[in-house]
């Protein structure tokens, strides 16, 4: 059996045995990185030759380790909404705001909140009659502020902070998460206190909706299949990972592959006849972004973080 | 073209249609609008209740002429002015009021020398109003309205508020009164027949019992009566006649010839012989009455004996007839097992609700009235100059009304049911409405209690019997002592009232029966009798026609819809039955192998309102109402598929059979059974939202869950009932996996970010009442208690002391979103003391707050200040104040999946530390497989394949029972989208990163938060408060007690040799007394020296203090325990001596 491949079978998978040391020597020299897609919000490359714990290390570090910064206290001056105030502080701290967490620090638990350590933001709301409506309006012409979005957020800013963050305000990430629902009278008044931290005290501070890799699949087709049988696997496949190319089927997008295990399945007949691998050094990752951070920053600071606790560890 | 065989398209419609219009709770409603419209008045005007008269005064006569029951208001006065205002539910649940209408009268008093005067509206109580009832302010009102009134449109009713309480009467299942019921007596392993006589007024129970092969006549009246003796009592003279109406078959008249004996040994040849020989067999003795024994006995008799049986000018004929029967099944029994009566068979069986309850107590309470009116009057009219006028009477009547509110309020509070008249005592009748869940709600006005003890060890009555199909839920019981003595109702179940009994005997006695006093005794038994309600009303010849004939009618409407017929062949026998109490469902009816109702019927729904469509049905005879005895007659196919020519009803569907409870389970029909049982007592402890008014409500306690999820695989019972709109849970993402070893025995392990972002959150609302009350030794106001501002930092009162008062206002009560830690004071108030001598001006005041005694903070909610001065109360201001605190799953908090496989929170591990599939997807929760072999709960299975379905096509899924998705196709569907038939995926792991072997069955599944958290029941202590009497830690988490070492921890200790450790523990720290022992008494000192023995050889020992109590005790008792002390050293020889 390949050194790299496990092989899935219809009840298990079964993988190799492994020998081989790390070596950084050729690690750095068979490294290989392809960008497969990219977007505003999400990123996804391959990296080939590279091993699963080191993989893993950077999907662990981008979902737990990265800083951000999110709302963290609120003060409440004033709620008569329907939800109550810890609901509120919940729900607030899960909004996401893009803030460059690189310009601040953590804040210690003896320290005070200065601009160094915190954004300030406040959220003024309040439910009134407007003026010249009708009775038979929908609710929300009739009154202001039926619904708080996250637009409503206005950020404070400390000291330096406005000149420091001119180009890039500090803002949430999307205007339009709904914060609450008010009516007539109901009020809010909240001063809300951004800290920096990192996914593994809350998921709130985490960067990304979720990191995460797959291994790229290897089909191998290893016996000779008639053209009746042909065309059965050719629409087994519900990811159509297989084509019929000049009378023979071949593996035409294996990067579809669902591992749905179809084409294995031993009720199809196909189990003989087709082998479906994974490659265990060729990971397909995808990193979706909350939103402070481009995806690709994502990878980047992931790296530079998974740097920073080797050296402490050569360092111990 | 749809053919006949085919399941109606949409058919869910009618259930919802039956239910919109029904509710789960129509019984209740409907017994209680009967007892108020009919029975109230039936009540009134009985002979024996109507008129009050006075002994004193021989002219005096009060005649009832109606009554009346109004809907509830509430009456504010304000110095002389008061005003009456419609009293809404809400307002009696925040200011525990009682909702309940006035009850008027209108009387008719004559008195000595005056013209008779009609007072009119005389108040006699307050009568606890049924929400939902006619008389409730409520009904008929728009879903707008009802948020007006700040109730929940969804809410069931159907229960009462007393005092601020919701109080649900229970269901309470009875034996069939009136029916001849042949069984073996549990003593005297013999056959007996017996019957409970019910009507209006008397009740009393007859069997006919077999001594040495004769038989005897039980009665509650007299003594055990020879047969043929009772026979002449009743006036049939000639043995040849009782035993014509017993029966002329030889095997019959051979049982009877022992009993012949006995009337010619007694030398009876008359009835009145006879009537003497019974009167003095007589136990108790009428008060008052003639004491003649023959008079007595044919009074008896007439008014006692058989009570249902009509009798007309002592003319006791029909009586015998009756007794006849009695005699008559009971020797078929003896002959042939099959004739037996089977008394859990549920056709036996009568459903007594909340009208029919209060129906008895009110009437007692009536009486009451009546006896103290009467007594009252007895006193003033005697008196020579007497000025009483009408009107005083009814002053004095509305003064004692308060009687029947009282005991109304009581009896409903409490849930003790005392009714004199019937010696009856019963516990436990009513009970708070459980506001867990909207299921509990929904649960608990659909539960009837049986009446059988729970200690006696019969299964008979807890068994599942085939009579229940359809009518009680199987799954629905709680297991324990209660199992299958609680029941709840199924779906469609409806229990009936009481019909108007004459239209039905007219048309009976049209259609062929003749009465039965006009044929030879011997000619009965060759044709069928024909019962009305248990009594005998003739005979018929052609019982078949007869039978149907007669259901024609009713689905014609000319007889209630709720009448049954039966018609049983073995005993020859027509059951026509209009009585109150009986189990009824509705079934679509087939004619000549086709249902009545077809798919064109169904365009109903289109053009008329859904609450309607149903009933029209029933009008035009394509569906009917069958009871548990008439479904002995009908052949009732479960689908379609099934009709045969013979069948002659057809079930509207077969998810019908369960509860509301159970209908939350998803594939049911796919579980062991043991597991619907389950999840239907979790269901009721799950949280989610209770109504749309939980923010205005005020219970003791409550529980909401911050982001409650609709289920992804639902069912249409809960659409029917609106469980859907108000759930309990979250659809969890699911992984059956093992990790870690914290998910052995049904552990779960939580995805940590998931909580994070929500999962299980909960808000738990507390309630406190904080009641300021006025001074009972002096009414002076300024006793009351009062409620004062905190006090301010001055150079006496240190700031340390100030903290307990942080949270107050100016006005001594707690600011509202404040956080109160444990010994805050949340409201201040000051009890002034009344001094003895009333004079004096300095009056102490005691500080009295209400401290917080949660360990852990909560923050205030909301603070009510209730003023309920006319009330009639010693309170002068009532603050509620709520608490609430929000909690996120934590260790050892409790779960629980539909299909009654709970666990607790055994790890909370990190998002990154969890599987992930090859599409990024994580679990919010992993699931140990070993909890399904054991369980073997396939429906989870499929309600998380369904739910992956669901969720990736973007729509509800159906696990109704019997019914639902079907899985294979389910599977296919999921395969075209790229996932596993199975749905098994491959997972990578979240700490090596590498792909796990094995695949892993994952998908969403609905899971409850149940209301068991650690945080409630979280307790340890080291020292603390101690039992006063014998020094040992007090007991119970509340009162912060100790851990008990029980017998068998202490059994452990000794068989491990640790006594050092049981020395520690059963005496150092529990109650370590040092003594003073003399050592040639043996007695305790109270120092060194002992003055009796004049010795100083008196030493210290260290003992527990209850063993020194003991030893004081017995000397109280004089017994003189002696301690004999024996030198350390010495101790182990003394030992092995």
């Amino acid at each position: 059996m390949d050194q790299h491949k496990l092989q899935l079978k219809e009840d298990q998978i079964l993988k190799p045995f492994k020998q081989e040391k790390f070596n950084i020597k050729q690690f750095q020299r068979e490294l290989e990185i392809n960008i497969l897609s990219k977007t505003d919000d999400k990123i996804v490359f391959e990296m080939i030759n590279i091993d699963a714990p080191i993989a893993n290390s950077l999907r662990r570090i981008m979902i737990a380790e990265i800083p951000t910064m999110a709302i963290h206290k609120v003060q409440v001056i004033q709620n008569t909404s329907i939800i109550p105030d810890e609901v509120l502080a919940h729900r607030l701290g899960l909004i996401p705001i893009i803030a460059d967490p690189l310009q601040f620090i953590e804040k210690d638990d003896q320290e005070e909140y200065n601009e160094l350590n915190s954004i300030d933001f406040t959220l003024v709301a309040k439910c009134e009659k407007k003026p010249n409506c009708r009775q038979d309006d929908p609710i929300e012409n009739q009154y202001t502020n039926t619904t708080v979005y996250s637009s409503s957020l206005i950020w404070q800013p400390k000291g330096q902070q406005a000149k420091q963050f001119a180009n890039n305000p500090i803002r949430p990430v999307h205007s339009n998460i709904i914060i609450a629902k008010l009516r007539e009278n109901q009020e809010l008044n909240l001063r809300l206190i951004c800290e920096k931290g990192v996914g593994k005290r809350h998921a709130k501070w985490s960067p990304v909706c979720t990191a995460f890799y797959k291994l790229m699949p290897s089909i191998i087709i290893k016996n000779k299949l008639d053209t009746q049988r042909q065309e059965k696997l050719e629409s087994l496949c519900p990811m159509k990972v297989f084509g019929i190319k000049g009378n023979q089927i071949k593996v035409i997008n294996p990067r579809n592959c669902t591992t749905c295990r179809e084409c294995i399945r031993e009720a199809n007949g196909f189990d003989k006849d087709i082998e479906l691998n994974k490659i265990d050094n060729h990971f397909i990752f995808s990193i979706e972004s909350v939103g402070q951070y481009e995806p690709k920053d994502i990878m980047l600071q992931a790296i530079e973080v998974f740097r920073s606790k080797v050296q402490l560890y050569i360092k111990e | 073209m749809i053919s006949q065989k085919d399941e109606l398209i949409e058919k869910d419609k009618l259930i919802t249609s039956y239910l919109s219009f029904r509710g789960l709770q129509k019984q209740h409603i409907d017994s209680f609008n009967y007892f108020i419209e009919q029975r109230l008045e039936q009540i009134v005007k009985s002979p024996l209740n109507q008129r009050i008269t006075c002994e004193s005064d021989s002219a005096f006569l009060l005649e009832y002429l109606s009554i009346r029951v109004e809907n509830p208001t509430f009456t504010s006065s304000w110095d002389k002015y008061s005003m009456k205002s419609l009293l809404y539910p809400h307002e009696c649940r925040l200011n525990d009021q009682t909702y309940a209408g006035d009850i008027f009268v209108n009387v008719r008093i004559h008195m000595k020398g005056r013209e008779p005067v009609v007072e009119k509206d005389v108040l006699i109580g307050r009568m606890p109003i049924m929400l939902g009832s006619k008389k409730c302010n409520l009904s008929g009102k728009t879903e707008a309205e009802i948020y007006q009134y700040g109730e929940c449109p969804y809410d069931p009713k159907g229960y009462f508020i007393i005092e601020g309480n919701e109080k649900v009467i229970l269901i309470l299942e009875q034996i069939v009164d009136n029916r001849i019921i042949v069984d073996v007596d549990n003593k005297t392993d013999q056959y007996v027949s017996t019957v409970q006589s019910y009507q209006l007024e008397t009740k009393s129970k007859a069997s006919i019992i077999q001594k040495k092969n004769k038989f005897y006549v039980k009665s509650s009246s007299f003594k055990d009566a020879p047969l043929f003796i009772v026979f002449k009592a009743l006036g049939i003279v000639n043995d040849k006649e009782i035993i014509e109406l017993i029966g002329t078959e030889p095997s019959i008249v051979e049982k009877l010839l022992m009993s012949f004996q006995d009337s010619s040994d007694e030398k009876i040849k008359t009835q009145q012989d006879a009537l003497i020989y019974i009167g003095k067999l007589i136990t108790s003795k009428f008060g008052g009455q003639s004491s003649n024994p023959a008079d007595q006995a044919r009074e008896k008799l007439a008014q006692v004996f058989l009570a249902h049986v009509n009798c007309k000018k002592y003319d006791f004929y029909p009586k015998a007839i009756y007794l006849g029967q009695m005699v008559r099944r009971l020797i078929l029994a003896m002959e042939d097992k099959k004739f037996v009566d089977d008394k859990d068979y549920y056709g036996n069986k009568r459903m007594r609700c909340a009208g029919n309850l209060l129906e008895l107590l009110f009437e007692d309470l009536f009486k009451g009235l009546n006896s103290t009116i009467s007594a009252i009057l007895k006193k003033e009219l005697g008196k020579a100059n007497c000025k009483y006028t009408s009107k005083d009477v009814t002053i004095k009547m509305k003064e004692y009304g308060a009687d029947i509110t009282k005991g109304l309020n009581r009896a409903i509070k409490t849930g003790k049911w005392t009714i004199q008249r019937f010696h009856m005592d019963r516990q436990g009748v009513t009970q708070l409405l459980a506001r867990i869940s909207y299921t509990s709600a929904l649960g608990m006005l659909t539960k009837m209690r049986s009446q059988v003890q729970k200690t006696l060890k019969v299964s008979g009555p807890r068994a599942l019997v085939g009579s229940q199909f359809g009518m009680i839920c199987p799954a629905d019981t709680p297991d324990g002592e209660d199992c299958g003595l609680v029941k709840t109702l199924a779906l469609l179940t409806h229990i009936t009232q009481e019909d108007i009994q004459d239209s039905v005997y007219k048309i009976i006695l049209s259609m062929g029966v003749e009465d039965i006093c006009h044929f030879k005794p011997s000619e009965f038994h060759k044709n069928y009798i024909v019962y009305l309600n248990g009594i005998i009303v003739g005979v018929h010849a052609r019982p078949q026609y007869f039978v149907d004939q007669l259901r024609i009618l009713r689905r014609k409407g000319k007889i209630n819809e709720f009448v049954s017929i039966h018609k049983d062949d073995l005993r020859k026998i027509v059951n026509i039955s209009g009585d109150s109490g009986r189990l009824v469902r509705p079934l679509i009816l087939v004619k000549d192998g086709k249902a009545q109702l077809n798919q064109k019927d169904m365009i109903d729904f289109k053009q008329n309102d859904a609450k309607t469509v149903f009933q029209n049905f029933v009008k035009t005879g394509k569906i009917e109402y069958l009871d548990v005895n008439e479904s002995d007659n009908a052949f009732i196919a479960l689908t379609r598929k099934d009709v045969t020519i013979e069948t002659t009803h057809l079930e509207i569907d077969q998810m019908t059979i369960l509860s509301c409870v159970t209908g939350l389970v998803p594939f049911p029909h796919h579980n062991q059974s043991a597991r619907n049982t389950f999840q239907c007592q979790m269901g009721k402890q799950s949280l989610g939202i209770i109504g749309l008014n939980t923010q205005i409500r005020c219970d003791t306690q409550l529980y909401q869950l911050i982001y409650p999820q609709t289920p992804l695989v639902r069912t249409v019972s809960m659409e029917a009932v609106n469980q859907h709109k108000l759930p309990a849970g979250h659809n969890a993402q699911v992984a059956v996996m093992s990790y870690s070893c914290y998910d052995i025995e049904d552990a779960l392990i939580m995805n940590k970010s998931s909580l994070d972002r929500g999962f299980g959150r909960t808000a738990v609302y507390k309630k406190s009442v904080t009641e300021c009350e006025i001074n009972q030794r002096n009414k002076e106001s300024r006793f009351n208690e009062r409620i004062e501002k905190p006090p301010i930092k001055t150079h006496e009162i240190k700031k340390k002391f100030l903290k307990k008062y942080h949270s107050l206002d100016n006005d001594g009560i707690t600011k509202v979103g404040s956080q109160l830690h444990q010994g805050d004071i949340y409201v201040n108030k000051k009890t002034p003391q009344v001094p003895d001598n009333a004079s004096t001006e300095n009056i102490q005041i005691s500080d009295t707050p209400s401290v917080f005694k949660e360990k852990w903070p909560y923050t205030v909610d909301r603070v009510l200040i209730i003023n309920n001065t006319n009330d009639g109360t010693e309170k002068i201001k009532t603050v509620k104040t709520i608490f609430r605190q929000i909690r996120r799953p934590e260790l050892g908090d409790k779960f629980s999946s539909r299909h009654g496989q709970k666990g607790v929170v055994g790890l909370i591990v990190n998002q990154e530390d969890m599987p992930f599939n090859e599409r990024g997807w994580c679990p919010d929760l992993i699931m140990n497989p070993h909890g399904y072999p054991s369980r073997m709960t396939i429906a989870k299975l499929m309600e998380l394949l369904c739910g992956k379905l669901g969720a990736l096509e973007g729509k509800f899924k159906y696990g109704t029972a019997f019914g639902g998705e079907n899985v294979l196709q389910v599977g296919e569907e999921l395969l075209r989208r790229g996932f596993h038939f199975q749905g098994k995926d491959c997972l990578i792991s979240g700490i090596t990163g590498e792909y796990m072997e094995c695949y892993v069955y994952q998908g969403p599944i609905f899971y409850q938060r149940l209301k068991h958290m650690v945080i409630d029941k979280i307790h340890a202590r080291a020292k603390g408060p101690m039992e006063k009497l014998t020094r040992q830690p007090v007991e119970g988490r509340a009162k912060d007690g100790g851990q008990r070492i029980g017998e068998m921890e202490r059994d452990c200790f000794l068989a491990y040799g640790a006594s050092n450790l049981l020395i520690e523990r059963l005496l150092l720290s529990s109650d370590p007394f040092n003594v003073y022992v003399c050592e040639i008494c043996g007695m305790f000192k109270s120092d060194s020296i002992c003055r009796g023995c004049n010795t100083d050889k008196v030493y210290q020992i260290t003992l527990p203090y209850c063993c020194k109590l003991l030893f004081q005790e017995l000397l109280a008792m004089n017994i003189k325990p002696k301690l004999q002390l024996v030198p350390s050293h010495e101790r182990q020889e003394y030992t092995m001596n």
